[in-house]
């Protein structure tokens, strides 16, 4: 083995790695002072960096027995993640003052990349230890991202809620990845397909996968593993939050796509109406019908808006899973394509929300009225993200749902009824429901009159020029949805 | 009668049960913390036992692995207790977690 | 029923291990508690030497009953109340929650065992030759195939480094 080739395949991990350490270093030469400025700008460049070392990286390589794997897709999700957390660090840390965390601004950026770097890692292999390693690594970073906040006592129990939950969700995956090992031999994604299509499948394959399934659901919030999600979401610092809602959602879904459909094809089962046959795929109809219904009513009573992104959050989850359950490449493609624009719009919503509170000491839903008026460019932003994730046309939130949906009626024999009908009858009626939570926001925003005696929100520069990335994303996707959808297409052909 | 690896698998099994129930109902954190390294273990079991009888390796480096990065677990969450107590006083899970969702 | 020497061994060691762990989810002392749970790392790893796994077990007493069981323990005593002794009981419904608890269990417990008997290929006999972990075999693996995930572990460890470390000086700040 050359380690000089493993080098060359890892390089954007690498540049992460190095400037959280050097941050690390910062953190402890500064200490308690933390230059805020200096700390986003070493994260910024190290970001540009890794995702330099992405694009003009090798093509494509699948070293180690596919512990290591670049290809097309990889490299574009990789891509995504470095910008999302591109975004994050600057929409969240603005100026170094971190929240009610003063002076620790190094440690959590450290952290943040430590987190991302997890992701990165899971997102390019095919290695069920690495894939577990990696997750562990962003999890334990983002418990402590949480846990770091403000000592007002609630992100400390959010922080704990946050890790039961986490690990009983990784003894599960654990324990389903034994399964899954054991029924096959092998920890190699690749490899467990190859024998999987070879052999009769035997039912310990299918529990695995059904326990690995509660730990993936875990992480991407779905019903019944989400109850730390709005917790969270609510009391962590804004960074953390950002990410936990963007970078660390995507890279969810993509492992959870590409380990169901590439790994366990064979084992999929039906959920069609009438036509149920035991697999991983009535699991999953399950998991998104759950979600689906709970995240969208629950949404509807909530008064933070961080709580109430938080269920619709776990709402998208389920729209994300009525697509995958199809498991067919339209699927697949739908899935990673609505999962990059949630995790763009869920950002912009994140940020804005995270600047309100820096402003008001609060999100509850009175805390933005005003703020069409008194920071425009937050409150266009706000408003373009929400009705994207509402799915109004012609936002790419439209395009992307219109994909997940026909993805999942496509599935089953042509000209009969499509078996998941169902399923999508019910993501419109709760994609309806979701419409009127996000206009209650709205309506704060941009017709509530703004109180005399609290502290208005400003536009930061910074924040303003995310606002206008993320906001141009969402417009520019949805009118010429190709950009992401061709190289995505092109990168799926050498998988399927 | 030789033991196989269904027998491995009922005592991993049986362990992993016993360490969720403890999760789900034990009330003080530390305990709680105990019975996750149950389930931890009962999967590392597990895997050690398919290693046994599939007479492959990657098993065994796999739990090697779990073993390390459990051990980072337990550190941050134990910080976290530590942390949580040092504020409120108590390590009683429903003194410091409001159970809705 | 014709039980080999290593068969009883085996079933001596699943004992201690299964009685221990059901001690820890019964015994009410969180001390006692955490030490049963010692024990029951230590018949986990007599396992492991039972399948030829003898560096995991090593490594097993080393990490878990060395330094994961007695932190706990020490963790459960710095953070002991002098009013409360064991722990409070979960109030009105703690009959109904251990019944839901208990059918949870069992019902995954049931899953787990249907599917294993349902398995058939997997009733194969003890290999000829047991395989036995070399540490030298296993030595070579983490320098070659297993690369990633070693130097991956590591930077685990030093998140866990540094989040100790960070939280105990945000803790020496007087709270606001």
């Amino acid at each position: 083995m050359n380690y000089l080739e493993l080098i060359s395949h890892v390089l954007p991990e690498i540049a992460v790695l190095v400037t959280a350490l050097v941050l690390i270093g910062m953190g402890c030469a500064g200490g308690s002072r933390g230059g805020g400025k200096a700390v986003l700008a070493v994260t910024a460049a190290g970001l540009g960096l890794a995702l330099a070392a992405v694009v003009f990286g090798p093509e494509s390589g699948r070293l180690l027995e596919g512990m290591i794997v670049v290809d097309a897709l990889t490299r574009l999700f990789k891509a995504v993640l470095l910008a999302l957390t591109l975004g994050t660090a600057l929409f969240l840390f603005p100026g170094g003052e971190a929240g009610g965390n003063e002076g620790r601004g190094a440690e959590n950026s450290a952290l943040l990349l430590l987190a991302l770097l997890g992701l990165l890692v899971v997102v390019g292999t095919e290695n069920l230890l690495l894939l577990f390693v990696g997750l562990e690594l962003a999890s334990l970073a983002l418990y402590l991202m949480v846990v770091f906040a403000a000592p007002a006592g609630r992100p400390a129990e959010a922080a704990l809620r946050y890790f039961f939950f986490g690990s009983v969700a990784a003894a599960f995956l654990l324990f389903g990845f034994s399964f899954i090992y054991g029924a096959t031999g092998s920890i190699d994604l690749r490899v467990i397909a190859k024998v999987l299509a070879a052999h009769p499948v035997e039912p310990i394959l299918p529990l695995g996968v059904g326990l690995a399934l509660v730990g993936f659901g875990f992480k991407v919030a779905a019903v019944p593993f989400h109850l730390w999600a709005p917790d969270v979401y609510q009391s962590a610092p804004a960074p953390a939050a950002g990410f936990i809602a963007s970078a660390s959602k995507v890279a969810g879904f993509f492992i959870v796509a590409k380990v169901l459909v590439l790994g366990f094809g064979v084992v999929e089962g039906s959920a069609d109406w009438g036509a149920f046959a035991m697999g991983w795929a009535p699991l999953v109809a399950v998991l998104a019908a759950l979600s689906m219904v709970v995240g969208n009513l629950a949404a509807l009573a909530q008064q933070s808006v961080r709580r109430l992104l938080a269920y619709s959050g776990i709402g998208h989850s389920g729209f994300i899973l009525t697509a995958l359950v199809a498991a067919n490449a339209e699927a697949v493609r739908a899935v990673l394509f609505y999962s990059v624009i949630y995790g763009v719009a869920s950002l912009a919503a994140f940020g804005v929300a995270g600047c309100v509170l820096r402003a008001r000491g609060a999100d509850r839903l009175e805390d933005f009225a005003g703020l069409g008026r008194t920071a425009p460019a937050a409150a266009g932003v706000l408003a373009l993200a929400l009705l994207s994730l509402a799915g109004l046309p012609p936002l790419v939130g439209f395009f992307g749902k219109f994909q997940l949906f026909a993805a999942a009626l496509s599935g089953g024999t042509p000209g009969t009824v499509p078996g998941l009908l169902w399923l999508v009858a019910l993501a419109l009626l709760m994609s309806a429901v979701s419409l009127y939570y996000y206009l209650r926001v709205l309506k704060q925003v941009f017709f509530a009159p703004a109180p005399a005696d609290a502290a208005p929100t400003r536009d930061t520069s910074a924040g303003t020029a995310v606002c206008l990335v993320c906001g141009s994303v969402l417009v520019l996707l949805g009118l010429f949805p190709s950009l992401v959808l061709q190289p995505l297409q092109r990168a799926l052909v050498q998988l399927f | 009668m030789t033991i196989g690896i269904e027998h491995i698998l009922a005592v991993s099994g049986l362990l992993f049960v016993i360490g969720f129930f403890g999760v789900l109902l034990r009330r003080n954190t530390l305990v709680v913390f105990m019975s996750l390294e149950l389930m931890l273990n009962a999967a590392m079991l597990a895997l050690v036992g398919f290693s046994f009888f599939n007479a492959t390796m990657e098993g065994n480096v796999f739990v090697l692995f779990i073993i390390a990065v459990a051990a980072a677990e337990v550190a941050v969450g134990l910080a976290i207790i530590v942390a949580l107590f040092r504020r409120r006083h108590t390590v009683q899970l429903e003194e410091l977690v409001s159970l809705k969702g | 029923m014709n039980l080999t020497a290593s068969g009883l061994l085996f079933f001596a060691f699943a004992v201690l291990t299964l009685g221990a762990g059901t001690a820890v989810a019964l015994v009410r002392e969180p001390v006692r508690a955490a030490l049963v749970g010692a024990l029951c790392f230590v018949g986990v790893g007599l396992l492991y030497l039972w399948l030829g796994a003898e560096f995991l077990g090593f490594i097993q007493w080393l990490v878990y009953v060395g330094a994961v069981a007695v932190l706990i323990v020490f963790v459960i005593l710095l953070t002991r109340r002098e009013d409360a002794g064991g722990e409070t009981e979960g109030g009105r419904f703690a009959g109904l929650r251990v019944l839901g608890g208990l059918g949870v269990a069992l019902a995954l417990f049931g899953a787990l065992a249907a599917a294993v008997l349902g398995s058939g290929s997997l009733y194969r006999e003890v290999p000829e030759e047991p395989m036995v972990l070399e540490i030298a075999a296993l030595g070579r693996e983490l320098v070659a195939g297993a690369v990633p995930p070693l130097i991956l572990v590591g930077v685990v460890l030093t998140v866990a480094l540094v989040g100790g470390v960070t939280l105990a000086l945000v803790e020496r700040k007087p709270d606001a």
